[in-house]
């Protein structure tokens, strides 16, 4: 594999890229690296790689063209960041705010910085990202990688809505300015890409005014699925964040009962609240996710967990108030949560269900779980509206998410699923199934080949690879 | 060490050999802090020119009221063999570039009978080994030049102080098997934030390692030269 000295190209909308500056495979030498046992945050892929975490700009000039990945803060449920043997090139430590307009609510960051640094840094300006996952952990660099939404896709899209532009960094192309109007083709492929176009050094991110930093949620019952989706649909052009929540451990008439949580900004007087919340140390990561070695839930103990939160939230009642922070990340509250999975992890299956189809996905798995009872200790959906694109998790429906342990049952249960949302004409979620399967993606986005194309027509030796890249044959 | 310096409200003067690190460095501590930061691009192994760029950008910033030195060079093969050029670089680096800052601002800072010095040792430097020969040297010059620069400034409101450090989480440790768990590089300076004004002379930090380097001290030599460390 020797790739020094050949010249390829890559023909975007409004340039050609040339292969010219990726030398010879070479020992890495110079900067430190530790070979260390790595796992996805599910706990369904544990393998042995060699991680690099540079924390100085001449790492870009010596880098060698070898196999590698980039990696924020490990915190994918998918192995998006590592493959057994291979090279992961850890941002974390580029970590910083390097330029604000604030007119213009442009902010530019490292990739490495995290949303609860940024958040902290937008809120004393009266701004936030509208768009985000809910544990401030993960990285800029992480949420442009996966596309990640936030509480309102329906209204507010996905994560490359906020992205004006960045910087990428190839081996093989030098550093590249992106955005969607010079360079669509790659900026889109990257936006969503799964780390495998080169290291985003860099984001211009469109920040946007904060109306308040209080937040009214409301509550309301939901009887079943569909009406939960229902309702979400409406709520979601009413309101700021909205998700709803069922209880699929409970059986009969009762399956999928629950709640539809919606929240919208409220005046509050003073200044914007710049402190964090919670207080909470934000201590959940792949590793210490796994550290008990036994999960502690189970049909039982998933039952007990579903009734008391379903009453628990329904007594507290129609209206409360709360930070704008924790209503961004609530995982930060729910942290343990995710331990009581124990060494052996758990499955997250999050699919897009067409709307018209969610009754009988549903009832489907209903069926299946009487049958081959399940843990299920969550059940949460969202409204989705987009165009489906390359490997974007996008499109018009109900977003659901599943989670439950990883057991000798679960596998097959999976399968069920995999069928399931082919057959329902759904979207499953790439980034939260650490085992999804090519013939499943292949099946389910339409793109997926456009996708390996352009991919493979702008690094023809497929520098950039993960074990997520591998099983999904890209 | 400068986000913990910025987080008080100073104005920084930064130095660092290569300006790609400093620029977003710096522009994070003005937008974040706002607080003034300017920038040194600066070899620390070249002294007379280290100390002449500090000074032409010092002109400008202001009076320098603090000076911090968390900086350091060693290299692989530093077994008693290196080359002579290698051997200056380390000394250079280590040791020569702060004798020759703090030697042109100590004056000042004594005249004014206010100001801070602070550097940082090693816990290599305890106990010389065969390995990190000239880097411990260098360090354990930079200990001997502290406790002067400390009688010196004993009348003077000028606080002195020497932090041997042990393991901290750098690119020097990393992917390292460590005996204990290196410290956060934040950690360390919230600790040199908290002590600025206290006259405390030499610390370890992590504070354990005050213990492990009297105990190696105090080795026979006997099991000392059977140790390979």
């Amino acid at each position: 594999m020797v790739w020094g000295g050949r010249i390829t190209s890559f023909t975007s909308a409004t340039a050609t890229f040339k292969l010219t500056n990726c030398s010879p495979m070479s020992p890495r030498a110079t900067w430190p690296e530790a070979r260390c046992g790595i796992s996805s945050f599910d706990g369904g892929v544990r393998v042995h790689a060699v991680v690099q975490r540079p924390d100085r700009y001449r790492f870009w000039d010596d880098v060698k063209c070898e196999p590698r990945i980039a990696r924020g803060a490990g915190l994918s449920y998918a192995a998006a960041s590592f493959r057994e043997g291979g090279l992961s090139i850890e941002h974390t430590s580029f970590n910083r705010v390097l330029d604000f307009d604030s007119k213009e609510h442009m902010v530019e960051v490292e990739s490495g910085l995290s949303l609860d640094a940024l958040h902290k840094f937008l809120i004393s300006r009266a701004l936030f990202l509208k768009i985000q996952p809910g544990y401030g952990r993960i990285t800029i660099g992480g949420c442009i990688a996966t596309d990640a939404h936030g509480k309102n896709q329906a209204r507010d899209g996905t994560f490359i809505n906020q992205v004006a532009g960045l910087t990428l960094f190839h081996p093989a192309h030098g550093f590249i300015e992106l955005d969607d109007s010079t360079e669509p083709n790659l900026f889109r492929l990257t936006c969503g890409g799964y780390g495998l176009t080169g290291h985003i050094i860099k984001a211009r991110l469109r920040a946007s005014p904060v109306p308040s930093n209080t937040v009214e949620v409301s509550i309301e019952p939901a009887t079943d699925v569909r009406s939960g989706a229902e309702r979400l649909r409406t709520l979601a052009a009413e309101t700021d964040f909205v998700y709803s929540w069922h209880d699929f451990s409970a059986t009969g008439a009762s399956f999928g009962r629950g709640f539809v949580c919606a929240a919208r900004f409220v005046p509050d007087s003073g200044p914007p609240n710049t402190s964090h919340a919670t207080g909470r140390a934000l201590s959940l990561s792949a590793a210490s996710r796994s550290a008990w070695r036994l999960p502690l839930l189970n049909r039982w103990t998933a039952r007990a967990l579903n009734i008391s939160y379903l009453k628990k939230q329904l007594w507290i009642g129609r209206r409360s108030l709360i930070t704008l922070h924790n209503a961004l990340f609530p995982v930060h509250t729910k942290q343990l949560y995710f331990k009581l999975f124990g060494t052996p992890g758990f499955h997250e299956f999050q699919a897009i269900i067409p709307m018209g189809n969610v009754a009988e996905y549903a009832e489907a798995i209903r069926d299946y779980l009487i049958r081959r009872p399940i843990a299920i200790t969550l059940a949460s959906g969202k409204i989705f509206r987009g165009q489906p694109e390359l490997l974007r998790f996008t499109g018009d429906g109900f977003c659901l998410a599943l989670n439950f342990p990883r057991t000798s049952e679960s596998g097959d249960f999976l399968e069920f699923l995999d069928g399931l949302i082919v057959s329902v004409g759904g979207v499953p979620s790439i980034i939260k199934d650490s085992r999804i399967s090519h013939s499943v993606v292949g099946a389910s986005y339409p793109e997926a080949h456009r996708f390996r194309e352009i991919l493979r027509a702008f690094d023809p030796n497929r520098l950039f690879r993960s074990e997520l890249s591998d099983r999904l044959h890209m | 060490m400068s986000e913990a310096l910025a987080g008080r409200g100073d104005a920084l003067l930064l130095v660092a050999s290569d300006a790609r690190d400093l620029e977003p460095q710096a522009s994070h501590l003005r937008l974040v802090y706002g607080v003034q930061v300017e920038i040194v691009a600066a070899d620390a192994t070249r002294p007379e020119e280290f100390l002449g760029k500090i000074l032409s950008a010092s002109r400008s910033f202001g009076v320098i009221q603090g000076l911090f030195f968390p900086i350091g060079a060693s290299v692989n093969g530093d077994s008693g063999t290196l080359a002579m050029d290698e051997t200056r670089q380390l000394i250079d680096a280590n040791l020569l570039s702060v004798m020759a800052v703090v030697g042109h601002f100590l004056p000042e800072m004594l005249a004014a009978d206010h100001g801070h010095i602070v550097g940082f040792g090693s816990v290599a430097a305890v106990r010389g080994r065969r390995t990190n020969v000239i880097y411990a040297a260098a360090k354990r010059g930079l200990t001997s030049y502290f406790e002067s620069l400390r009688h010196i400034a004993a009348q003077s409101k000028v606080r002195v102080q020497l932090y041997q450090l042990g393991y901290v989480a750098t690119q020097q440790t990393y992917g390292r098997k460590l005996l204990f768990q290196p410290a956060h590089p934040a950690d360390i300076a919230a600790v040199v934030v908290q002590n600025l004004d206290r006259d405390i002379g030499m610390r370890y930090l992590p504070r354990y390692w005050a213990l492990i380097a009297r105990l190696v001290s105090a080795l026979p030599w006997m099991i000392f030269k059977r140790m390979d460390f």
